[in-house]
């Protein structure tokens, strides 16, 4: 269990004062972690993504937050269990989740904006996020579903400020005794101090293979992810990893 | 209890079945399409003027230049009626019908005070229908059923005359293969009688299992057993409604009865519906369906209700209803066997409603497991009915997500050297700073609608985007970029 160095400096504050009794001494077991398929991303987290919890996952074009979620998805799926993609903008590209080892079959893919259009554009907006919001509220509460992604990066800043509005706080609660995960997708933080773990991602490198022309190979690219806050107290820690292209 | 049978036999079945009522011309039915049309079954009338199963339609009509030959298509589904319909007919008569082939039952007499009405009726209600049948009573099933095949009408073979009866009868009366009637042909056996003469032994050695099995069934020991034909169980129910019900929640609560009904009757059976029916008639007349397919088979009426609900919020009538039919499609109740091992997952009642509450908010094609479409066409993708089964084995590699712009973006591009240099677009506008590419993909050109791209891998100072140009129209768009 990773522990962090202020709760190690509680302890040993305790024991010193001779209140080492006083600390509850029942052992906390370790909920099961997702791995999310990069090793430095998942010593980040403290060795993976908590279930029961959510994470947030933010960042900017080509930061490599659709990667990061298509790979925890193939870690789930590949286990035989189930994950739901809400997916806000209607983004998702299944030949590349396919490619990416995520098995199809055990994906619930809900595509939000599709149906329900407005001529007005204040409704269209907040139709589209409150869709989103409403279709994962349905997914947590029919429980089962080890991983919801709610994708969310292609919408516009209002539309996010929208969301940062809706009772997050109660959706954790509804996960809170599940083992189910919800992921975060979007261009900026939205749900504020409720998910457990929030990471930062952002592009360094894109790597290209070959001369000019159609000889030109998009091989993959580099992303430096940050902790911006844990509820073990980890923020501030960076990472770096490769995301590799597989075309 | 005594044993009696009546056998029912309604000859050239396939022609009656088409021709109901008009047997005393020439008719054949025809089988094939194109030059290959033959004749698949032909009346006695037709027969008469020497018509042969298997001959051609033209070959056929030949043979009777002088009477006008009625040839008309088989049709199967004629068939399975009629013989549905006789079944049920002749359950009127005694609850055990044995289904032996199309157009001949056996219908089991035991306990039927009187044989020979019963038998009269069995003809009768034959007659009804449409078709000419034979009937013959006997303590021998296969003395009946060769009775029907050479009698007609109603014949009657008293108890301890059925072996006399097969005696007289020609050998060929019995189940012989074309080979069997060969060699007893050329042994000289003509009846019945003649073939029981045989030595066990000597039949035996020629025929195998079956020359004793004919044995048997010559002598009148008939040890088949009794195949009772039960009516396919149907799972539905109708309600006529006292007055006219315009709102969901009285529609609702109306509906709950028969749904329960229909619930209770599946899971005594073993089997759970796949997929719930309803038929509305309207206040003006006119008729609405309206159809839930399941993601599980399920069983619980409060959850099928809440999945309807969902479809008549979603799918309105639009006018009062006035009655409704209900119907179920079976099938096989599964039990699930969960792994000790690994997580729970979704209960098929959550998630048939999850599934139905999801479609109502998003709309029916938008919620589901991903599915490629019929089409070389990138970033073409649909949703198929979410039914996940075992893990597979898949590696997982890392690959680079991308993400689609759906439509894709309207994009002006400026080329150097045929490649791009500059893209300006609503969310993106600047330099190229690498591009890999072109690659052309291209379909449907053999339609209006054909598609003929050339797609670009650029790098952006914002990002790396997907670029495609329509070479039709000489258009670029922005479909997507790889995050």
């Amino acid at each position: 269990m990773v522990q962090s160095s202020t709760v190690t400096d509680l302890r040993s504050l305790l024991e010193r004062q001779g209140f080492g009794a006083a600390e509850p001494r029942f052992e906390q077991l370790e909920s099961p972690r997702l791995s999310v398929g990069f090793p430095e991303i998942d010593v980040l987290l403290g060795g993976g993504v908590s279930r029961g919890e959510i994470l947030e996952c933010s960042g900017g074009p080509s930061s490599g937050c659709t990667t990061l979620a298509l790979s925890v998805l193939a870690q789930v799926t590949g286990q035989g269990e189930q994950a739901a993609y809400i997916d806000a903008s209607d983004s998702l590209d299944p030949y590349q989740a396919e490619q990416a080892g995520v098995q199809l079959d055990h994906l619930l893919w809900v595509r939000c904006g599709v149906q329900k259009r407005s001529f007005d554009w204040r409704k269209r907006r907040s139709a589209r996020s409150a869709q989103a919001w409403k279709a994962t509220q349905l997914a947590a509460a029919a429980g089962g579903f080890s991983l919801i992604v709610l994708d969310l990066i292609g919408l516009s800043l209002a539309q996010l400020r929208d969301l940062q509005r809706f009772p997050w706080f109660g959706l954790r609660q509804t996960i809170a005794k599940s083992s189910t995960t919800i992921l975060t997708l979007s261009a900026e933080p939205v749900t504020g101090s409720v998910a457990s773990q929030s990471l930062s991602l952002e592009r360094e490198q894109i790597s290209w293979r070959g001369s000019v022309g159609p000889a030109l190979r998009l091989t993959g690219l580099s992303a430096r992810a940050r902790l911006l806050h844990q509820r073990r107290n980890r923020f501030g820690q960076e990472v770096s990893c490769r995301l590799e292209a597989q075309r | 209890m005594r044993k009696l049978y009546a056998c029912l036999r309604v000859k050239d079945f396939a022609v009656a079945v088409v021709l109901r009522g008009q047997r005393s011309q020439p008719a054949v039915v025809f089988s094939g399409a194109g030059p290959n049309v033959y004749v698949y079954q032909a009346n006695g009338a037709a027969c008469a003027t020497g018509i042969r199963a298997g001959m051609t339609l033209s070959q056929a009509q030949g043979r009777s230049p002088q009477q006008i030959l009625a040839a008309e298509p088989r049709s199967e589904q004629a068939e399975h009626q009629a013989q549905r319909e006789l079944l049920e007919a002749a359950q009127l008569v005694s609850p055990r019908v044995e289904d032996r082939e199309p157009g001949l039952l056996i219908v089991d007499l035991a306990g039927v005070p009187d044989a020979h009405s019963a038998a009269a009726k069995l003809v009768r209600y034959a007659a009804q229908l449409g078709l000419s049948a034979n009937a013959a009573t006997s303590q021998n099933r296969f003395a009946a059923t060769a009775a029907t095949q050479l009698e007609t009408g109603v014949t009657h073979i008293y108890p301890g005359e059925a072996v006399g009866f097969l005696q007289h009868l020609p050998v060929f009366a019995l189940p012989l293969l074309t080979e069997e009637k060969r060699i007893l042909k050329l042994w000289g056996i003509r009846t019945v009688g003649e073939f029981t003469r045989l030595s066990a032994d000597s039949l035996t050695a020629r025929f195998g299992d079956r020359g004793a099995r004919l044995a048997k069934l010559a002598r009148g020991d008939d040890d088949s057993l009794f195949a009772a034909w039960e009516a396919p169980h149907e799972f539905e129910e109708s309600v006529d409604f006292d007055w006219q019900v315009a709102d969901l929640d009285p529609l609702s609560f109306l509906l709950a009865e028969p749904l329960r009904k229909v619930c209770k009757k599946l899971r005594s059976l073993g089997s759970a519906a796949e997929a719930i029916s309803l038929d509305f008639k309207l206040s003006d007349g006119s008729r609405a369906t309206r159809s839930v397919a399941l993601s599980h088979p399920l069983t619980d009426p409060d959850v099928l209700l809440k999945l309807i609900r969902l479809e008549l919020s979603a799918h309105p009538t639009g006018k009062a209803v006035e009655a409704l039919t209900l119907a179920a499609k079976p099938v096989p109740r599964r039990e699930l066997q969960h792994d000790l091992f690994s997580l729970a997952r979704p209960s098929p009642e959550k998630l048939a409603i999850t599934i139905g509450r999801l479609k109502e908010l998003m709309g029916m094609e938008n919620v589901g497991a991903p599915a490629a479409r019929d089409t070389h066409e990138p970033r073409v993708f649909s949703t198929r009915p979410f039914h996940p089964g075992g893990a597979k084995q898949q590696q997982i590699v890392s690959a680079l997500g991308f993400r689609c712009y759906r439509p894709s973006i309207e994009a002006e591009v400026t080329e150097e050297s045929n490649q791009p240099a500059h893209v300006r677009s609503r969310i993106v506008d600047g330099r190229v700073r690498r591009c890999a590419g072109p690659w052309r993909v291209n379909g449907d050109w053999w339609l209006e609608e054909g598609w003929d791209l050339a797609e670009w891998d650029v790098e952006l100072s914002k990002g790396l985007y997907r670029l495609s140009c329509i070479l039709h129209s000489q258009t670029w768009r922005l479909v997507g970029v790889y995050d």
